[in-house]
């Protein structure tokens, strides 16, 4: 059993849906995106285009985030999933240092509003018990979603059905993985990120 | 009012349900799903913290096509979560970003949360009203005496206005307002630059044509969303993701590499020059391909249908029926002769004493020189690549192979040219949009499987053999016979007959002067509603002066935006999460195999109870139309809107509340007692989908009407107007030269230089605008709403700069970074950070979205960035004069700001 994600780049088109999604149901402060999606550009015109990243964490095999954390508060589930225990966490840092796919954030107190000079609103307020100041924070894959039998939150959003989640050791996603020549981002420095690309 | 939630909460219900190692997949992917879905009424309070809980179904309402289902959680009173309803078929769960930020939409800090009433009778963008709060009891009495008073005078002294502001006018009593109170004055702030319905109504019985991409193997898009560069997660979306992934080409005719564009090919083009590039398709079509769907031309199109030397069709003397040539056995038939057999395309003949060709002869000819090389001059795009696209096309077609569907025999065309806004609202645009559909039906590819397809619930006309354009309300003769001087109305629709909306510049010019526009009365209670001409349209001065002209404005609104600025009562608006509605669920604009036959209804209440003293507006109608003694008119109109007679229909003397009135329309909409608001409020939406088969329009025209590949009826549309301009001795304002005017009516396609082609003088780029993903049409509260700005400043690509190639740039010494003034032609200007970027044209500079609100009373986010509005025009003189639209390009020049 290993949770993971495969993202068919052929099929994403940037909107931004899950990094919205992503905000909205883990309640994020301004700033901090567990989801998101590079653009960039490639080629002169008029042979130019588009490209896009979507991205979170990589919930990698060998999670370098997870051996460098000193008190034990990053840790690895059985099924693959990297999580942040924050009662444990001392906000060091370190595992923000080793990450090499820039996927967490320290907390240094984040504005309880998105509206600037405004009282948190009723969401936010409901949100408020999800941050801890001066603790690491990342995507936990929707963890308290897998629990409840549903998927994450930025693999149901996708209006193109780009995020596909589910058990990366199942057949069909192995399956999948070779059949679309799929890879892993930086795959050099030797993590085994558990999130696949599908080239474009 | 009443506010109560009507979600049930049921006794606590165990929804735990852990993932055993052996569900190996359960995302919502191409390889199926397998997630577990919440219940319709799940409900339940955690053993942990003992607060309840409970998912609420409901739809979106942060666009214009309201399909999406989905899910609202309520935790204890305040919604902590939306999802995409997983058993909703439109979006499968999914959400486009929109849709995903609609919580930060209804827990706004900015928005209005009580009556209010300016105490500064003075009015401008940058006044402060001077806002006192008042009870709804004061501002419904003024308003109501303020209506009264006016319509005493004369019931045309009321006017409505509408149109893509913060909110969504998803109320069946937007349209509905002028017959209930009994105005012909309405007016839309976002008409103008919607020029793309006319083409639809003409080739498709359709307001929004849609493009079969479940089919369709080679597309060619015009200016135009295919339903990824703008995200729509109804459908849109995923069918065209389907569609490349099946390997469907696209191809992406734009100033600016769209994302679609990426999936595909992109060819760039100046704007406003697609009439050329697509004349040049024809022409290689018709004179160097010579390949075409003689079927398609001889039996489904009026190319045989003979015309005169004035350009008229050729009649029976006694039936009038339009007559063709039959070469079977060489005599002049009437369309529906039941001996016709062989129609002729060519040739030229003599009926009647008169001399007389098919029309196909009309459109060969009038592409004759049109060759690419000819194009490439005026569009820049290479002369082999408009052969090779279209060279590709005409191999695509498929043409003469057939598709079974439903038992049903279709022509099998997968091929489309398509047409967005983008060329659509531009010079000669409404010509343009009939071009593409012209090329589309030269290959048999319209109406059939593969093509482009109506949407569902067209309905057909048929008159002299031909499909009639049904949505279209002004037309030809009866528009003759309607004709009037002085104007009843303050659209100023009379002058452009295929205008679908009203003239918003003619509009405001006629507030100003109404006797330079033929009226004989003034506008005196004004009621914008979800419109805002200063920003979504062109020309805000103008329209600051028509606004402050009036004597009584009143919105109703769900913020102070730039419209409130000129009220002098502003009601507060429920949120889209607060509200009691219902909408039609029709997939739009693209379409895929799972979604094509969708036809259903959605429903929503609100998720919450009322976080302010808001009502929405439905209610606010009810009781304006109570107070003015209109309740008997207004349940009888709403009875004949939705169809809605016997059991389930509102019995006209009583007075409903609007939640009474929704139940009547959603039993009359399922045709069951049993299932009214409790069934929908438990599902969410109910559907009644489609027949495959008639969802291709060839099921009803086959036989029955053929569609125009020679314009007829505009033509005759442009020749009546002339003779009842003539009639009344009336001159249009800005209408110096009527030839220029006449033009457009043309029947055939025919270029003409315009102000945007020829550059002579120091304006030297062309500005092009598109939407994004984050930010369409503004609705829902896009430019205010937190996440979605963070995302537009953050990670859209494309963001709130303004775009210009590299070559360009390093011409004008510009950079990334560098702020620049952009001045338009038509003397506005915008200020904005420049984005250098391989994605647009060389002579042109590109503004994503739309920005730079002015209220002082919204969230300051909404004022960064451009306004590209402000570039374009609705003066007299550059309103398109067929259609009354404006052109969304205009040349301009670039500078450094602070560089003279």
């Amino acid at each position: 059993m290993r949770y993971g994600m495969i993202l068919d780049l052929k099929r994403c088109y940037g909107c931004n849906a899950c990094t919205v999604i992503c905000k909205q149901k883990n309640g994020t402060p301004k700033g901090v995106f567990w989801a998101k999606v590079y653009a960039t550009e490639v080629g002169k015109y008029p042979q130019a285009r588009r490209e896009y990243l979507p991205t979170l964490c990589m919930h990698c095999a060998n999670a370098p985030c997870v051996s460098v954390c000193p008190t034990g508060a990053s840790y690895k589930r059985e099924d693959g999933i990297v999580l942040v225990d924050e009662s444990k966490c001392i906000g060091c840092r370190s595992c923000m240092l080793s990450c090499p796919y820039e996927a967490r954030y320290f907390d240094f107190g984040a504005e309880a509003s998105y509206f600037p000079g405004k009282e948190a609103n009723p969401y936010e307020v409901a949100q408020a018990s999800k941050r801890k100041k001066g603790t690491v924070n990342k995507c936990t894959l929707c963890v308290d979603r897998i629990d409840e039998g549903e998927i994450p939150a930025c693999a149901q959003v996708c209006p193109t059905q780009a995020r596909i989640f589910g058990d990366l050791e199942s057949t069909e996603l192995q399956k999948l993985i070779i059949s679309r020549n799929g890879y892993q981002e930086k795959s050099v420095v030797g993590t085994d990120p558990s999130v696949y690309y599908l080239p474009r | 009012m009443n506010t109560k939630n009507h979600v049930n909460i049921l006794p606590e219900v165990s929804r735990r349900s852990f993932l055993k190692g052996g569900l190996a997949l359960t995302g919502a992917s191409v390889l199926g799903g397998g997630a577990l879905a919440g219940s319709a009424l799940a409900a339940s309070v955690s053993e942990k913290t003992g607060k309840s809980s409970k998912w609420v179904k409901s739809y979106c309402g942060s666009c214009i096509w309201a399909n999406c289902g989905t899910e609202i959680k309520v935790v204890d009173g305040v919604a902590v979560e939306i999802r995409g309803n997983k058993e909703h078929p439109s979006n499968k769960g999914t959400l486009c970003p929109r849709g995903a930020a609609q919580l930060m939409n209804l827990y706004n800090p900015y928005r209005i949360k009580a009556p209010m009433k300016r105490t500064n009778p003075q009015k401008g963008l940058d006044v402060d009203p001077g806002w006192v709060e008042i009870s709804w009891e004061e501002a419904m009495d003024t308003i109501t005496e303020k209506i009264k008073e006016a319509q005493a005078k004369d019931p045309r002294k009321l006017m409505k206005m509408y149109g893509f502001a913060g909110n969504l006018h998803e109320t069946p009593f937007v349209k509905l307002f002028t017959s209930i109170f009994d105005t012909p004055n309405y007016s839309m702030s976002c008409g103008p630059l919607c020029e793309v319905h006319h083409a639809p109504a003409m080739f498709n019985a359709t307001f929004v044509d849609r493009i079969d991409v479940g089919h369709c193997n080679y597309l060619i898009a015009f200016g135009r969303n295919l339903g990824g560069s703008a995200m729509f997660a109804s459908g849109p979306g995923r069918a065209l993701s389907d569609a490349v992934d099946r390997g469907m080409k696209v191809v992406v005719v734009d100033p600016h590499a769209t994302p679609d564009a990426s999936k595909g090919e992109w060819i760039p083009i100046r704007p406003g020059t697609d009439t050329a590039m697509a004349m040049a398709m024809l022409h290689v079509i018709l004179h160097e391909l010579n390949t075409f769907d003689v079927d398609a031309m001889k039996n489904r199109s009026n190319a045989p249908y003979l015309i005169d030397e004035q350009g008229d069709y050729v009649r029976d003397q006694v039936s009038n029926k339009p007559l063709l040539w039959d070469e079977a056995d060489n005599k002049a038939k009437a369309y529906d002769d039941p001996t016709l057999t062989n129609p002729a395309l060519l040739g030229e003949y003599n009926v009647n004493g008169v001399s007389a060709v098919p029309a196909f002869v009309k459109l060969r000819e009038s592409v004759a020189t049109s060759t690419p090389e000819w194009a490439e001059e005026i569009s820049s795009v290479p002369a082999e690549e408009i052969r090779r696209i279209t060279q590709e096309l005409v191999e695509a077609a498929c043409i003469g192979s057939t598709i079974t569907i439903d038992g049903v025999e279709f022509p099998y065309r997968p091929v489309a040219v398509t047409t967005g806004r983008g060329s659509a609202n531009n010079m000669q645009g409404m010509r343009f949009y009939i071009l593409t559909n012209i090329i589309n039906l030269v290959l048999g590819a319209i109406g059939v499987p593969g093509s482009l397809v109506c949407a569902a619930n067209a309905r057909y006309l048929f008159e002299d053999g031909m499909m009639r354009e049904y949505p279209i309300a002004y037309y030809t003769t009866d528009r003759e016979e309607k004709f009037s001087i002085p104007q009843n109305d303050y659209t100023i629709k009379q002058f452009y007959p295929l205008s679908r909306f009203p003239i918003l510049g003619g509009t405001m010019g006629a507030i100003l002067d109404p006797q330079k526009y033929y009226l004989d009365y003034d506008i005196e209670v004004f009621f914008p509603y979800g419109a805002n001409p200063f920003i979504n349209d062109a020309d805000f001065e103008t329209t600051v002066k028509a606004f402050q002209k009036i004597p009584f404005v009143f919105t109703l609104a769900y913020h102070m935006d730039e419209t409130t600025m000129f009220c002098d009562i502003v009601l507060p608006e429920c949120s889209h999460l607060e509200r009691y509605q219902n909408r039609p669920i029709e997939e739009t604009m693209v379409v895929g195999r799972d979604t094509i036959a969708l036809n259903g209804l959605n429903y929503k209440e609100p998720a919450v109870d009322l976080i302010y003293n808001t009502r929405q507006y439905d209610d606010i109608i009810l009781e304006l139309a109570d107070r003015l003694g209109l309740t008997p008119k207004l349940n009888a109109i709403y009875n004949s809107f939705y169809r809605l007679s016997g059991e389930f229909s509102l019995d006209p003397g009583k007075k409903y509340t609007y939640q009474e009135m929704l139940e009547i329309r959603l039993k009359g909409f399922s045709g069951d007692a049993s299932k009214g608001v409790e069934y929908f409020r438990e599902h969410g939406f109910l559907m009644k989908n489609k027949p495959l088969k008639e969802c291709y329009e060839y099921y009803f025209f086959k036989g029955n009407g053929r569609l125009p590949i020679y314009n007829w009826r505009d033509f005759s549309a442009g020749k009546a107007l002339k003779r009842s301009l003539d009639k009344f001795g009336v001159k249009v304002p800005g209408w110096d030269n009527m030839d220029e005017v006449m033009r457009e009516y043309t029947p055939v396609p025919k270029w003409f230089d315009n102000y945007l082609t020829n550059p002579s003088d120091e304006f030297d780029m062309t500005v092009a605008n598109w939407k994004l993903s984050p930010r369409n049409l503004g609705l829902g509260g896009q430019d205010d709403n937190v996440w979605l700005r963070e995302i537009v400043e953050t990670w859209e690509y494309d963001g709130l700069n303004i775009q210009i190639n590299p070559i360009t740039a390093a011409q004008k010494g510009l950079k990334t970074g560098d702020k620049v003034i952009v001045e338009s032609q038509h003397g506005g200007t915008v200020e904005g950070i420049l984005q250098v970027t391989n994605l647009i044209h060389p002579e042109v500079l590109g503004f994503p979205a739309q920005a730079g609100r002015v209220s002082q009373f919204m969230n300051p986010i909404s004022h960064k960035g451009p306004n590209y509005n402000r570039l374009l025009t609705y003066k007299e003189g550059y309103i398109l004069a067929d259609n009354g639209s404006i052109s969304v390009s205009a040349r301009v020049k670039i500078r450094k700001a602070g560089v003279k």
